[in-house]
């Protein structure tokens, strides 16, 4: 348990660095680039101001734990629960497959519309294999 | 695979959170072991009968090849 408390407090020390880090580099940026509200830098916004409240989330959910010894012995059950992990891998591979499948088909079928969608979706395909190989090979060495 | 987790917890009057505590897992993976739905790990699996104070081979019944 002394481990898993300091693996919550090290997460902890993340989520607050990075509660601090996010709104800094937003502000750095836009001195930076002094670029206009455009498409580009509302996905950025977006994702800095989504990581941002997960991050807050997790230091609330974290600090909260860390003092409370019934809390942290229900967050380390639910995160080593074998039955949990198995369902995390079942849905991962589950859910690989269905993506792949998807997006496969959608390359095949915008193939009759636009050669740069149908690209983009094959490129897609290939990343995530390319993907899957390297992490099997990975695992595979490792076990 | 069939075990006698249940059996063998209502004989000793102890409640499946109880037993997920002791056993470190949650609610929902006693239920799932006792419904026969989950198959416990050798870790668990060995938790589990140290638990309850029998062998492996006593509270999981094998029933041949069954995953194959």
């Amino acid at each position: 348990m002394e481990e898993f408390r300091k693996k919550i407090r090290r997460r902890a020390h993340i989520s607050a660095a990075l509660c601090l880090l996010a709104p800094a580099i937003l502000i750095a940026l836009q001195i930076i680039t002094k670029r206009p509200m455009d498409y580009a830098s509302g996905v950025v916004y977006g994702a800095f101001g989504s990581l941002m409240v997960v991050a807050v989330f997790n230091v609330a959910r974290l600090f909260s734990a860390l003092g409370d010894e019934e809390k942290l012995k229900k967050m380390y059950i639910a995160e080593t629960d074998e039955r949990n992990i198995a369902l995390g891998k079942e849905t991962g591979s589950t859910t690989l497959e269905i993506s792949v499948s998807g997006l496969a088909f959608a390359a095949i079928a915008a193939s009759f519309f636009s050669t740069t969608v149908s690209l983009t979706f094959a490129a897609a395909v290939f990343f995530i294999g390319l993907v899957a190989a390297a992490v099997r090979t990975y695992y595979n060495k490792k076990m | 695979m069939k075990n006698k987790i249940q059996e063998l917890r209502r004989a000793r009057k102890v409640t499946q959170q109880e037993l997920a505590d002791a056993l470190s897992v949650t609610r929902q993976t006693i239920i799932s072991l006792e419904n026969g739905k989950y198959n416990a790990s050798l870790t668990l699996a060995h938790k589990a009968a140290q638990f309850f104070g029998i062998t492996i081979e006593e509270l999981f019944i094998f029933e041949g090849e069954e995953n194959l």
